[in-house]
This record gives C-alpha cells, sequence and structure tokens, in this order.
C-alpha cells in the first residue's frame, strides 16, 4: 500500500514536471506604424507572430516593421 | 601463504590508517563541565554531531589517524585544532559574551576568522536575514565595504570597495561564475537558497584565484551539511507589500553516516516595484527559478562532493521609452504590472562540479572540476526574435595541494584555469562581442608560517590567458593574443593578546581586458550605449595595501580597515559627442598613470553588560579615487554610515520573541563625479524587523517587519535607474514564515 502511494506521488510529481516544461504559445496584438499612425494587424500566435516579426508586413511593395508587444 | 601475509598486512594497515568511530567530549575551560548541545565538525569531511547535554560526542565513520576539528556553541568562543583520532578527545570551549568568531572562513582554506592572516569580512546568510530583503544583491549591502548596482530590485550586481562587473568575482562554493559580468545590467544569477555564508575578500587576490580578482571577491558556500544522522527540512515564504512580491523556498539537508544530502527550489516573483509617490517603475518586475542539489560522501581518507545549482530568471528591463525626448512619468506608471513585457531579459545557469579531496596525515589534495552553462536572452523590440543571445560554457578546474610542515610551516600549491567558449545564436538580431574561446592556466603556491603571536604568510602565481574569437563580418579582424600575468602577495598578522589583531597584507591583481572591451562594436540596449571596443588594450594591474586592526573585548568589538590600491592601465568608457543610429557612442580607453583608490571600512559592535539583550552595531565604509583624468573613474559609492540596534531575547516560553531590530543607513553626498556622471545628495533609510517563533511540534518562525519606513525618496548613486531620476523603492512592509522539521 505505501509503495503504491509513494509510486503515485513520483508518478504525480511526473507529469507535474511534463506538463510545467511544454511552452505555452504566446499571442500578442500586432501593428506596423504607417504615416506616424499604428495599423493594427490583430491578434497573432506562434508561427505567425515569429514570422510577421522577423520578415515584416508587406503593403504594397513596401515592408514595415511589425511591433506585437505594448510599452 | 603469501596472500595470507598481504591481508594481514592489509588488515594491520587499515587499522592503523582509520578510525570506526570518534570519540570525546567538549567542555568549559573554566567550570570543567561538558558543554551541553556544542557542534562539533570535522572541517575536511563536512560531517558534524551536536553533543548530548553532558558535552559528549561520538562520530560514526572512518577517519584518518589525525583529522582537523572545530568545535562551536552558544556563548563559547570557538576552537579549531588538530586532534588524534585514537584517542578519548577533550575539547576546552572559553565562555565569551561576544560570538564573533565563531565561523571559518573558506576563502582562506577553512581556518577560522581570527586566524586568517588577512581580513575578510564574513557573514551568514542568517545574520543578513535578520531584515529579509527582495534579492541576494539586496542582502550584500549589508557587508561592510560592499554595494549594490541595481536596476530596480531585479538585477543586482555586487561592488567591492567601488569595482564592479568583470573586476569582482563571484564564486559559488570555489566555482568561478562566468555569466557576462561585463554588462551594467547583467546580473549574478544567484539567489539565496542554501547559502549559508558570504565571504568577501576586498581588493586585489589574484593569487588564490586567478586573474580579474581587482576589485575583490565574492565566496559564497552552501549550507553546512546537517549533523550525522539528521534530517531537515525547511520551507519558507516571504511576502513584499511594495512590489506585491512573495518568494518561496523549500530545502532538505539530510546526514547519515557517511552521505550527505542538501536539495531544495525556491520560486519568487514580483510586480513593479512602487516608489514612495505612490507610483509604480514600468517593467521592473521579475521573476526567478531556483533548484540546488548537493551530495556529499567520505569513505576513509577520500571525501567527495558533487553539486548542482540551476537558476532562471526573467526580468523586466525599466526605462524603455520611443519617445525621443522621455521625461521621468514616462517610466512610471498609476498601475502595478506582473505580466511580462519588453524589454526582458532571461537569464538562465546551470553550475555542477565535483570535489575531491585526500586527507592524509600530513597533506590534503583537494581538486575541483566543474561545469558552467550561462545563457543570456534579450528582446527589445521583438516577442520572439531576441536582440541578443549568448551561451558562455566554461570548465574550470582547480588542484590545489596544503602541505603542514614542521615547525608550523604550512605549503600551499596547485593548479588553476578554465576553458571557456562564448558563443552567440545566430537566431538573435545583434552581437555585441563575436564569438570567442578563451583559455586560462595558472601556477602557484603560498607560504604559511605561525610563531607564537605572529602570522605570516607570502607566495606568488604566474598565469597565461589566451583569448581568440572566430571570423565576424560584424567585427574588424579575428582576434587572437596572449596575456601573461604575475602577482604576489604578502602577508602578516600580529596578536598582541586574544584581544587585539593587526594584519598588514600587500596583494597584487590582473586583469586581462574583457573580449567586450577589445571588441565591442554595437548598441548595447541595457546600457543605452553604441559601444567600440580597442584591441589594443593592455592588462589592468594593481597593488593594494591593506592594513586591518581587530579588537575583541568581552563586550565591544572594533574594527579599523584603512586600504590603499593603485590600478595601472585603467580601463574605462569614454563617452564621444557622436551617435550612431541615434545611440550615443562610448569608446573603451585606459588610462596611462595610475588610478588610486584609498579608502576605509570601520565597525564597532557594543554590547553593554547592563543591558546584555541589546547589541549596538555601526559600520561606516568611505572611498575615494584619485586619477590625472579625473573620467576615467565613475559610480564611486557613496559613503555609508550603518548603524543597528538589535535587542535579543532568550525567552523560555512557546511564543517567543527572538529579536527586534531597528537599522538606520545613511548615505553620505557623493559630489566626485566623471564628466558625464551627476552628483548624488545624501539620505537615511530607516528599517524596522522583529522576529518570533512559535516552539511546538512543528517548529515556526515568523519574521514581519518594514523597509523604509519613513517612506524616504532617494536614488542612490549606484542605482542605473538614476540617470533616468526614477527613485528607490518606497515604504515595504514584509512578512516571511519559516517552518523548520527536524528528524532524528
Amino acid at each position: 500500500m505505501k509503495t503504491n502511494r509513494l509510486g503515485a506521488v513520483i508518478a504525480g510529481a511526473a507529469i507535474m514536471l511534463v506538463f510545467a516544461s511544454c511552452k505555452k504559445e504566446e499571442c500578442h496584438e500586432c501593428h506596423y506604424d504607417f504615416n506616424g499612425q499604428e495599423v493594427e494587424l490583430g491578434k497573432k500566435c506562434g508561427d505567425d507572430l515569429e514570422a510577421l516579426e522577423k520578415s515584416g508586413y508587406a503593403v504594397d511593395g513596401v515592408t514595415y516593421e511589425v511591433h506585437c508587444h505594448e510599452h | 601463504m603469501f596472500k595470507y601475509f598481504i591481508c594481514t598486512v592489509i588488515l594491520l594497515t587499515g587499522f592503523r590508517a582509520y578510525t570506526q568511530s570518534i570519540q570525546g567530549e567538549v567542555v568549559d575551560v573554566e567550570t570543567k563541565e561538558g558543554v551541553p548541545f556544542a557542534r562539533v565538525t570535522l572541517v575536511d569531511f563536512h560531517t558534524a554531531v551536536q553533543c548530548d547535554e553532558n558535552g559528549k560526542f561520538t562520530i560514526k565513520g572512518r577517519f584518518p589517524e589525525t583529522i582537523h576539528l572545530r568545535a562551536a556553541a552558544a556563548g563559547y568562543e570557538a576552537v579549531s585544532k588538530e586532534v588524534s583520532t585514537r584517542e578519548n578527545i577533550t575539547v576546552l570551549l572559553e565562555a565569551i559574551h561576544l560570538e564573533i568568531d565563531e565561523v571559518t572562513v573558506t576563502a582562506s582554506g577553512n581556518e577560522l576568522k581570527r586566524n586568517s592572516v588577512s581580513y575578510v569580512e564574513l557573514k551568514s546568510v542568517k545574520e543578513l536575514n535578520e531584515l529579509p530583503k527582495a534579492s541576494l544583491g539586496q542582502l550584500l549591502e549589508g557587508i561592510p565595504g560592499v554595494y549594490n548596482s541595481s536596476t530596480g530590485l531585479g538585477i543586482s550586481k555586487p561592488v567591492i570597495r567601488g569595482l564592479q562587473g568583470v573586476r569582482v568575482l563571484t564564486l559559488l562554493n570555489g566555482v568561478r561564475m562566468e555569466g557576462q559580468q561585463w554588462g551594467g545590467d547583467h546580473g549574478m544569477g544567484i539567489s539565496e537558497l542554501g547559502i549559508e555564508t558570504v565571504e568577501v575578500l576586498k581588493g586585489p587576490a589574484s593569487l588564490q584565484y586567478g586573474a580579474d580578482a581587482l576589485g575583490g571577491v565574492l565566496y559564497l558556500s552552501n549550507e553546512h551539511y546537517e549533523n550525522q544522522g539528521t534530517h531537515r527540512i525547511t520551507a519558507s515564504s516571504q511576502f513584499e507589500s511594495n512590489t506585491m512580491g512573495t518568494a518561496s523556498s523549500l530545502i532538505y539537508n539530510g546526514a547519515t553516516k557517511n552521505l550527505k544530502i542538501l536539495a531544495g527550489g525556491r520560486f519568487a516573483s514580483h510586480a513593479d516595484y512602487q516608489v514612495p509617490d505612490g507610483r509604480f517603475v514600468k517593467n521592473s518586475r521579475f521573476r526567478d527559478a531556483n533548484a540546488k542539489f548537493g551530495l556529499g560522501w567520505h569513505h576513509g581518507k577520500w571525501v567527495g562532493n558533487i553539486r548542482y545549482d540551476w537558476s532562471s530568471s526573467t526580468l523586466g528591463i525599466p526605462g524603455h521609452t520611443h519617445d525621443s525626448v522621455a521625461e521621468m512619468a514616462d517610466f512610471l506608471s498609476e498601475s502595478q504590472l506582473r505580466k511580462k513585457t519588453l524589454p526582458v531579459q532571461y537569464l538562465s545557469n546551470h553550475i555542477a562540479s565535483w570535489e575531491n579531496k585526500l586527507v592524509l596525515s600530513k597533506h590534503t589534495i583537494q581538486l575541483l572540476t566543474a561545469f558552467t552553462m550561462n545563457q543570456l536572452i534579450e528582446h527589445d523590440e521583438k516577442v520572439t526574435v531576441p536582440h541578443l543571445l549568448i551561451n558562455t560554457f566554461n570548465l574550470p578546474y582547480k588542484l590545489n595541494v596544503e602541505s603542514r610542515l614542521k615547525n608550523n610551516i604550512v605549503l600551499t600549491y596547485g593548479l588553476q584555469g578554465m576553458y571557456l567558449v562564448q558563443q552567440n545564436n545566430p537566431k538573435a538580431e545583434d552581437r555585441l562581442v563575436p564569438n570567442a574561446r578563451q583559455n586560462d592556466n595558472g601556477a602557484y603556491f603560498l607560504v604559511g608560517w605561525m610563531k607564537d603571536k605572529w602570522r605570516l604568510q607570502g607566495g606568488a602565481r604566474a598565469d597565461v590567458r589566451t583569448i581568440s574569437s572566430s571570423p565576424d563580418s560584424k567585427f574588424t579582424q579575428p582576434f587572437s593574443r596572449t596575456y601573461a600575468g604575475y602577482n604576489f602577495s604578502l602577508g602578516a598578522s600580529y596578536s598582541v593578546s586574544k584581544k587585539h589583531i593587526f594584519r598588514l597584507n600587500a596583494t597584487t591583481g590582473f586583469r586581462i581586458p574583457h573580449l567586450s572591451e577589445l571588441l565591442s562594436r554595437g548598441v548595447h540596449h541595457g546600457t543605452f550605449r553604441y559601444e567600440i571596443g580597442d584591441v589594443n588594450l593592455k592588462t589592468e594591474k594593481a597593488v593594494q595595501l591593506d592594513l586591518s586592526y581587530e579588537y575583541t573585548g568581552e563586550h565591544l568589538s572594533l574594527v579599523v580597515n584603512p586600504f590603499v590600491n593603485g590600478i595601472q592601465n585603467y580601463i574605462f568608457v569614454q563617452p564621444q559627442d557622436s551617435f550612431i543610429n541615434g545611440v550615443q557612442v562610448f569608446y573603451y580607453r585606459q588610462t596611462n598613470t595610475p588610478v588610486l583608490q584609498a579608502g576605509a571600512d570601520l565597525g564597532i559592535h557594543w554590547h553593554p553588560h547592563f543591558a546584555h539583550i541589546l547589541h549596538f552595531e555601526s559600520t561606516f565604509s568611505h572611498l575615494a579615487m584619485f586619477a590625472q583624468n579625473t573620467d576615467a573613474y565613475s559610480l564611486i559609492p557613496q559613503p555609508r554610515w550603518n548603524n543597528s540596534v538589535i535587542a535579543r531575547f532568550e525567552m523560555k516560553s512557546r511564543f517567543r520573541i527572538d529579536n527586534v531590530v531597528l537599522q538606520y543607513a545613511y548615505y553620505l553626498p557623493q559630489k566626485t563625479v566623471s564628466q558625464f556622471e551627476t552628483t548624488s545628495v545624501d539620505y537615511g533609510v530607516l528599517d524596522l524587523g522583529m522576529q518570533c517563533s512559535v516552539a511546538s511540534k512543528i517548529p515556526l518562525q515568523l519574521q514581519f517587519g518594514v523597509r523604509n519606513l519613513t517612506n524616504t525618496t532617494y536614488i542612490n548613486h549606484l542605482s542605473r535607474l538614476k540617470t533616468l531620476g526614477l527613485y528607490n523603492p518606497g515604504r515595504s512592509y514584509y512578512v516571511k514564515l519559516v517552518i523548520n522539521l527536524n528528524v532524528k
């Protein structure tokens, strides 16, 4: 009985650790600056977010730097 | 027949060489009665026991014939001596009022503090925690001559005798920390979890620790393992009103006959801190997670220790704005937030070490090998793309031999070095320094001699460091150079009587220019500078003369510690009137004439006979710097006068008040500044704290109090937020609960 309880505690701790180490997907509201105004691009997550930050947002052949955080 | 002979020889040798258990007693020198519950420690073996109520003790296990034993008890002067384990041991202790010499100095070869030739400042974390703080960096400010260069509450860098960053060496259990200390905004990455003592060697200490220990050494040591056959679990939780912060930890410390374990974890989370006017400093929030593991064992003459420390911090960087003309109000908010935002710094450390010690009758051979990994990630404008991502891997080693020769001569010699690799991750947008490798190797010897009231120590050391950088289009050329360093130290201590000790030490130190000083080329957002290095920088060299006088009376102790330190080829950053991409340019430069430091640390502890519960403590630290070019130095700490009144009660009731602490730290003005630095005005901060305990089956300890009681508005001269006009934290109430579970 004692061994079972110990096993359950260890298993529980291991599950908690596994879940704790899973990285949650980050989502952020993004925008780019155009003529002194912020143009909202909406909420972007995961790979979309990363691609947008890396490559920028292209409008009519012009690529704008995208900001996805508030200060 | 031959095999029987061999067996007999082995058995006889075994019986001669080892003892199965050590027995003895600790006795009051005057009354000749046993000292109840004294702690007896075999220093080299990290093994300890507690005496019974009659002062008798038994230490189980196999130990060599001669060992280094230390006995300490509350209200007694600690004793450290070599004893024979083949006889019944009797240790005599002398009663004292002030317990200031109980501790051993790890950095000076496990000697009692009073026996150390050089003056070492030593504080236990427990003592510093009588007024708990939010971080280890803030706790260290309780040590005379030690300051804290801070960026809010989350990022702390120790400052010793006015020097910081790469000029201060931090060691955790003897392992050198390599964590991008060159950056003004890169913190220590160590928490107080499982740390027992902090030792500070002020001034150059290259003989013992190699290159870079120019300003001083901060030596942090793990908790001692529990007494043999004892297991303890300590849970603690702390709350801070100013940051709505919590810090919780759980630690296990236990020891069997031959095996010892220390393991624990800690988590802390703080929201933005509040300034005295009620507003909050934007993005000063931070989060810390730490884990620690230590496994110690001994078998006969062999002592082993495996240690592992992990830390992970998420640190907000306050003082960020996109406005071209920034005002203080831009950095403050009416609301207090905890959620991660940009810019942010992620700092993680892995420190693994393996220590092996062979304790022979006349020699102790110690080999320490370690692996450390530091990762620094800075996100400035992008959530997913780091601005900087630097990995630093280090393999330090130290082989140390201590030989106890005839006529009280101790010879210490060895080899020390490290192999360091620094890599920028290509995912990052920028690189401040190129990928590089660094190889250090050094050899040293130290001779100590003791006769009557004199203790002398002297030695020399030679080091070689090779730095080579990888080709990188951003930096002018690949860099490869070998630097050599030669150092010496000479010291003497003279005990006029047990009450008076004089110490005089001459030490040298050297610091090889850091990669950032040699090769930087880019914007360092943490410091708001465009930094340009110089590959022609020479090695910094320092010579210090340090004098100390210690008086230890029955009710009064006094320390006077003046010093003078001359640094040649002092490296500094010089602001230019040019800008690149809107960021001011700074060049690394070097002085042609020496920079001179002079100052003193003074301390007094009065324990009046008529009011035995009271302790009055006062320390004063002052530093002045002189140079032909006054731009060479900056950030000289404000002179500090620290005063405490502590009432320690010895109650026998179930609910006890252990102590009440009232502390007033007065910082004098700092008017000596460089061309682009502003002066600082004087200020005083008053803290009040109380510690209580409840004696029950599960003993509880409760601490509560208030820091900055008068809600004083001030900016410390070393605060990196000073240039933005951001104040240090206002009033903060704290409460801390500690539960200790002891199992035998």
